[in-house]
């Protein structure tokens, strides 16, 4: 058996080259029906996310080598040539780590993002869907899906905020508790400001409060968000009250003022303001986070939580990578245990055919022998053919328990000539059997 | 049998290793482990101590909380057993690195400065099962209080200088600390205040006056009117945040003040507490 994986991602290719080769799930569906077709296909797999695009394919034995390239460009129609700079292949225990690694997204544009491990389970149902999902990948999708599991409880994986908007809201639920009881304030609307809004509205609000220099543009957007929009001049007042207020506004001049925060932290009683100010220029004076318990954030600083974020994730990847390795390796003893069997009663067969013949030779020649005789030479070659081939078999399975009985089994296969089809012996008949025993 | 009071060295311990794993969770990101481990330690030795002070009491009953070192030994046990019950239903893991080296300090202090006690007839009276345990109730709730101010303060003071990673997932927010000082400083001021009437009462009924100017008395009063400060401030001007937590921290230093220095004062009336 082997295994092969490729593809392209992120850092491969640029996006110019990764939007042409992703699949909507019924192309992923009909690329899969194709690729069965070919005899050299056992199972195949496609991984298509926005930043990947991969096949998994198991090579059906005795039926020559699959070059992975092809196959991508059929399925993807993007020409061999052009390709091959983006391409990368793993093989075996490689791509099996691969495909762990991409799980526990250690691949992954951002370190540790999660929607991955629902992409690939998504990839594995498709597959089922169009008939290539067999034992091996199925196997294969468990092992690495429990790499993506344990990468992110053993490790750091995924900790940490890896986005603006996600810092804002783990900010916000650690300044202001609760986020159903809380008030925000959006104060023009940039796009950033906008995602924050989205993420912030996921933990729940009391209250959404829209403000910006046009009347109209509050107004769309507070029907969007469903909150009420007001009047710019009138924030000092509303922020006696707001507990969050994301202001991003195109101003060149702040536009919130820190000598009237005085008023408005005072009316406040002390109730902590989470102030985020995502404009540049500032619209946010920055002495306003001086009193005390306002909490102001610039977009500066709420990156650098980022940065920070994600530079601990890095520092997980080679505890995430030996899980994965470590998970390839589970997958790789299961898949020689399955080619173990069929091996061993294959070489047993092949060392059975031969004696078979070999006696029925000897007796023809010898002539007349007594049954006693007969008897004594079916033992001995019986016997010799066991103390020959037992030996090697017994390791085999020790190997095979080991992890590396693959390597093993796949000299073994080559040494006694298996994988050669037809069997250049053909197989025992009974009537040489009889043949034989006849005086 | 006599219990040897330095026997309390190894609850002390144990509250000491506790403390010491719940700062590690707090310092460390990948100390989640050191919590759970915090937990066990802070058990085994509030089990010990319990044990102790059971034994302590069938042996000679005033004795567990007749003289400051009883009391101390009392307080510190009773506050790490109510720590480490709420602290995983409330999510509160956070204040144990507050909350249990004043346990360890509280029992260590009782360890070393044993006192036999000798309770004059005065104290055998029906006011003694109010009068105590209120205070001493008081004084736990407000060892929580201050465990959740300075947590309260050390957070604030992490999110304003951006470290986001020291904070999140490991103490909870602001707003729940700031609720769990109001709560506890709330309840410990009724008790405290019940414990201050009742000892008035009392006084009044062994020796004759209400009040009369000693120190714990004085001390206990400056205490209440902190605390009724900072409720005062909360409840009529609806004032939260950090002053807040500073005037806790401040009721709680007089709260180690009247208990230890003019709870050991020689002194003829209020020498026992």
């Amino acid at each position: 058996m082997r295994l092969l994986a490729g593809g392209v991602n992120h850092r491969s290719a640029p996006v110019e080259v990764r939007e042409r080769l992703a699949l909507r799930p019924p192309q992923q569906i009909a690329a899969l029906r194709d690729v069965i077709r070919l005899p050299q296909v056992a199972e195949a797999l496609t991984l298509s996310t926005c930043n990947r695009l991969e096949l998994y394919v198991v090579e059906s034995p005795c039926s020559g080598t699959l070059l992975l390239d092809q196959l991508v460009t059929q399925i993807t129609g993007v020409p061999l040539e052009e390709l091959s700079r983006y391409l990368y292949v793993y093989e075996d225990r490689a791509a099996a780590q691969h495909l762990c690694e991409v799980a526990s997204g250690a691949d992954s544009m951002v370190i540790g993002e999660c929607e991955i491990m629902g992409q690939v389970k998504e990839a594995a149902e498709l597959a089922r869907t169009a008939g290539t999902l067999g034992t091996v990948l199925t196997r294969l999708a468990e092992l690495a899906l429990q790499a993506g599991k344990r990468a992110r409880t053993e490790t750091g994986i995924d900790e940490g905020c890896a986005s603006v908007a996600s810092v804002a809201l783990s900010l916000a639920r650690q300044i202001c508790g609760d986020l159903k009881r809380t008030v925000v304030l959006l104060v023009g609307a940039g796009e950033t400001a906008e995602l924050v809004l989205q993420r912030l509205l996921e933990g729940g609000t009391k209250q959404v409060l829209i403000a910006n220099r046009t009347l109209e543009r509050a107004t769309e957007l507070a029907k969007m968000y469903g909150g009420t929009a007001i009047a710019l001049h009138d924030i000092y007042e509303i922020m006696t009250e707001a507990d969050v207020v994301i202001s991003s506004t195109g101003a060149p001049h702040p536009v919130i003022h820190a000598e009237p925060m005085r008023t408005v932290v005072r009316a406040r009683g002390g109730r902590p303001l989470f102030m985020i100010d995502l404009a540049v220029p500032r619209d946010v004076e920055p002495a306003t986070g001086n009193w005390e318990n306002v909490f102001l954030y610039n977009i500066d600083s709420l990156q650098q939580i980022v940065h920070e974020a994600l530079r601990e994730r890095e520092g997980q990847l080679p505890r995430v990578r030996e899980i994965c390795a470590d998970q390839a390796e589970k997958f790789w003893a299961w898949a020689a245990s399955l080619e173990l069997v069929p091996t061993m009663l294959e070489l047993r067969a092949r060392a059975e055919a031969l004696r078979q013949q070999e006696l029925e030779h000897a007796l023809k020649q010898m002539g007349h022998l007594t049954v006693k005789q007969q008897k004594h030479l079916h033992l001995l070659t019986k016997r010799l053919v066991q103390a020959i081939i037992e030996e090697p078999l017994t390791r085999l399975r020790a190997k095979a328990c080991e992890g590396d009985g693959l390597t093993y089994l796949n000299v073994i296969r080559e040494l006694f000539g298996l994988d050669r089809s037809p069997a250049p012996f053909p197989p025992p008949s009974p009537e040489s059997n009889d043949e034989g025993d006849q005086p | 049998m006599n219990l040897p009071p330095l026997l309390l060295i190894i609850p002390a311990c144990a509250y000491l290793s506790s403390g010491l794993l719940y700062t590690w969770r707090l310092i460390s990101r990948r100390g989640r482990r050191a919590a759970t481990v915090g937990l066990a330690s802070g058990s085994i030795g509030a089990l010990l101590h319990g044990v102790f002070l059971l034994l302590q009491f069938t042996e000679n009953p005033p004795a567990i909380c007749a003289t400051v070192s009883g009391a101390a030994s009392l307080i510190a046990f009773l506050t790490a057993a109510a720590f480490l019950a709420v602290e995983r239903p409330f999510r509160l893991e956070a204040i144990g690195s507050a909350v249990m080296p004043l346990c360890f300090g509280a029992t260590l202090y009782a360890a070393l400065n044993f006192t036999a006690p000798a309770v004059p007839d005065t104290l055998r009276s029906a006011w003694f099962f109010i009068h105590v345990p209120s205070a001493l109730l008081a004084y736990v709730a407000f060892a929580f209080a201050f465990a959740a101010a300075t947590t309260y303060l050390g957070e604030g003071r992490l999110l304003r200088s951006k470290r986001l990673a020291a904070v999140v997932g490991v103490m909870p927010s602001l707003d729940q600390l700031e609720s769990t000082m109001y709560r506890t400083t709330t309840f410990g001021f009724l008790l405290l205040s019940i414990g201050m009437a009742t000892g008035a009462l009392w006084a009044q009924d062994v020796w004759g006056t209400y009040w009369s100017w000693e120190p714990k008395q004085t001390a206990s009063l400056v205490t209440w009117l902190v605390f009724a400060g900072y409720l005062h401030h909360r409840l009529v001007r609806g004032s939260r945040g950090r002053n807040g937590a500073w005037l806790i921290v401040v009721g709680f230093v007089c709260v180690i003040l009247t208990f230890l220095v003019v709870g050991g004062l020689e002194h003829d009336l209020h020498r026992f507490l």
